[in-house]
């Protein structure tokens, strides 16, 4: 397994990838961001470890670049910043997780692991479906340029919809994963109405048609938005 | 008894004082006008009956003067009692009503009277007359007869009663109005101070900045409020600065004990991979690096402490050469990168500890042979007045020392390298602390930035000594621009005072 390390302590970034080595993965050092992100593009990683101060660029726009490019590269941000909008801005861009300094090295070739099990499937931070475009992060959700205003219910449905985008989903399946069955009487018929709300927002006004009824098996998102 | 008066005046509010003061002026002006306002009511009422008894005397005299007098005399009003007597004092007529065996005067009262024109009061009853106030006069004819005519009082004394119980009614009440109005208005007036207060109280311990509430009338409580709120942005402002601070520092120092911690974690983990002394070599420098921050950060947090500290306390300072001092720390860089030349040609004493300017010259020189090209040039000598800075204030070398700035009261030391300088838009940010201008240079090299204190250290020291530090371009023209940092100190003994 390769991996890249972008760090610009030197003394931190050698004893890392002394360790990481010693631990059977093959590693690369960059000591600055356009470097880092230079070689993230080139190589091809199975995991990066990247620091968010570095000079020249950072963290984050290199984590971003390489998101926005459809890089699923998994991305570990390693860094002294902990404040908590810091972790949630580093992780709302894409990366996949975040561990603070000083940190025990030991739990970090750890969740290097665990990174590398999950693996690089496309893993967008704004879910698409053909114009049709979701941001769990922001909660909003977009037709073209067009904003989309939804009830939490509505967008909760729409999640989930764009989540299992080209394959159907049963009224019962929405009803356990968008409702709370504890708080509410649950009642298949009320996925109906909710889509049908639905509907009236992100079809009816542009005249697609995305969310689509399959008789007998529950409903279906179009891949291309309807 | 007048303490414990004044005592009492003393606890009592604002609101109080202004109420009780203006009672009492408005109890006197009330009084003072009463009195004045029945006094002169009754002078004027008792004029004009004074005036018509004698009128009807003086109508009688005429009367006897011009003819014999007929019996009973004529009077003009049948409320008028006329007695004429002779010059013994007999009575020889009268009028109607009046009474024919005693006289209403006697004698030398009437011969009184009649001189001086003064009229007497006497009551009616005795005189067989109605039972009433009578105001009397006498006149005297030519051929000795004496006039004496009465005059009742009754309606005057009437209106004078009336007067009188509308000002007993009517003053206190005024009183009692005006008093309560002027309980309200101070109140009313108060008002606003009292919601500053309360607005003060609402602000959290924080200092969280809630304005407080500024009143619209445009006057000396609501120029209070304004720069209580000024107070207030100025209180949080300095707070957010301080956790900046501390947050920042929190994070630099974060970066050595992570590289530390991880280098000896793995040499535990897998001793075959790296000599030990190797190991303990690396760690040794970010050691080094952490102990720099550590100590740096110390030397600020006292140079902050000690310039807050007022002006009595830094007087007490110890005096350094800065020419020395200077000479000593160049010495050390005998061995540098570039070649550090001094020009120091005389002693010059500043105020300030060796250590402290050691400490400056140290930091200044350190960020000069990063850059520098071919040389670092130090030199430390007394300013001359047209090297800038304040100069206000009395001339002359021994200068007034009243408004102190005096310009030949400072030593100048300036570290130039030509290097490529700085651009002028950070010529002054440079000084900010963990500001580091150049991002490509990573922190944890010895030769490269650091974490930015240095100039900051710089600055503070020069100003706990009541100096200045800026930068400037040292060839503005030239290429490379080349870098000049100056660090103005007080010469010792000079009168600049705080």
């Amino acid at each position: 397994m390769r991996v890249l390390v972008v760090e610009d302590e030197r003394r931190l970034a050698a004893a890392v990838k002394r360790g990481l080595e010693a631990s059977g993965f093959a590693v690369d050092l960059a000591h600055d961001g356009v470097t880092g992100l230079h070689m993230a593009r080139e190589g091809s990683y199975d995991g990066v470890v990247l620091d968010i101060m570095l000079p020249g660029m950072s963290g984050y726009k290199v984590c971003s670049c390489l998101r926005a490019e459809s890089n699923w590269v998994p991305i570990l941000f390693l860094t002294a910043k902990d404040g908590e909008y810091d972790q949630a801005d580093g992780l709302d861009l894409g990366a996949d997780d975040y561990l603070t300094k000083p940190f025990s090295y030991v739990v970090l070739a750890a969740r290097l692991r665990a990174l590398l099990r999950r693996g690089a499937a496309p893993r967008p931070t704004v879910l698409r479906a053909g114009d049709l475009s979701l941001d769990p992060a922001s909660r909003t959700v977009r037709r073209g340029s067009d904003p989309v205003v939804l009830t939490a219910r509505e967008f909760s449905l729409l999640e989930y919809l764009i989540r299992h985008t080209g394959s159907v989903v049963s009224k019962s399946e929405l009803l356990t994963h968008v409702w709370n069955e504890v708080d509410e009487i649950a009642d298949l018929n009320v996925v109906e109405v909710y889509v049908g709300y639905l509907r009236k927002k992100i079809d009816t006004p542009f005249g697609r048609q995305a969310v689509r009824t399959v008789r007998g098996a529950g409903y279906m998102l179009a891949a291309d938005g309807g | 008894m007048l303490r414990v008066l004044t005592a009492w005046w003393r606890r009592r509010g604002l609101r109080s004082r202004v109420t009780l003061t203006a009672a009492a002026g408005l109890l006197i002006a009330f009084t003072a006008a009463d009195l004045l306002l029945f006094s002169a009511l009754r002078s004027s009422l008792t004029k004009s009956v004074d005036d018509s008894a004698r009128q009807a005397a003086n109508q009688v005299v005429a009367l006897i003067n011009s003819q014999p007098l007929p019996d009973p005399v004529p009077v003009a009003a049948s409320t008028v009692a006329v007695q004429v007597l002779s010059p013994t004092g007999r009575i020889i007529d009268i009028s109607a009503g009046a009474d024919r065996l005693v006289p209403l005067l006697s004698l030398p009262q009437a011969m009184t009277s009649a001189r001086s024109s003064t009229a007497v009061t006497l009551s009616g009853g005795p005189y067989g007359l109605q039972p009433q106030q009578l105001r009397v006069v006498a006149a005297t004819a030519a051929n000795g007869s004496i006039v004496i005519a009465a005059v009742p009082y009754t309606t005057a004394h009437a209106s004078l009663a009336v007067v009188s119980r509308a000002l007993w009614l009517g003053t206190p009440l005024l009183f009692l109005l005006f008093t309560g109005a002027i309980w309200l208005a101070v109140g009313s007036t108060l008002r606003p101070i009292t919601l500053l207060r309360r607005g003060a109280a609402a602000v959290s311990v924080t200092g969280v900045p809630r304005a407080l509430p500024v009143p619209g009338a445009r006057d000396e409580v609501r120029a209070l409020a304004l720069t209580l709120n000024g107070m207030l942005s100025r209180l949080a402002l300095a707070r957010q600065r301080q956790r900046d601070l501390v947050s920042d520092t929190a994070h630099e120092l974060r970066s050595p004990i992570a590289s530390i911690r991880t280098q000896l974690e793995v040499a535990l983990d897998h001793p075959e991979l790296q000599e030990w002394s190797e190991t303990a070599r690396d760690v040794h420098a970010d050691v080094l690096r952490l102990a720099r921050l550590a100590e740096d950060l110390l030397v600020l947090a006292r140079l902050d402490e000690r310039a807050d500290a007022d002006g009595a306390a830094r007087g007490a300072d110890s005096v350094a050469d800065l020419a020395e001092v200077s000479a000593c720390v160049v010495r050390r860089y005998a061995g540098a990168r570039v070649p550090v030349v001094l020009e120091a040609p005389a002693p010059c004493p500043v105020r300030g500890d060796a250590a402290a300017l050691d400490r400056v010259l140290v930091n200044l020189i350190d960020n000069a042979l990063r850059y520098a090209k071919s040389q670092v040039m130090v030199s430390a000598q007394r300013a001359d007045g047209a090297s800038g800075g304040v100069a206000v204030g009395a001339g002359g070398l021994d200068g007034g020392g009243l408004d102190g700035a005096n310009a030949d009261g400072w030593a100048e030391l300036a570290v130039t390298d030509d290097g490529p300088g700085i651009p002028a838009a950070d010529l002054e940010r440079a000084f900010g602390r963990f500001t580091r201008l150049d991002p490509a240079r990573s922190r944890d090299s010895e030769a490269d930035g650091g974490a930015g204190l240095g100039l900051a250290i710089v600055r503070a020291t020069a100003q706990a000594f009541g100096g200045t530090a800026r930068l400037e371009a040292a060839a503005p023209e030239g290429s490379p621009p080349g870098l000049r940092a100056v660090v103005r100190f007080r010469l010792a003994g000079s009168d600049a005072s705080e």
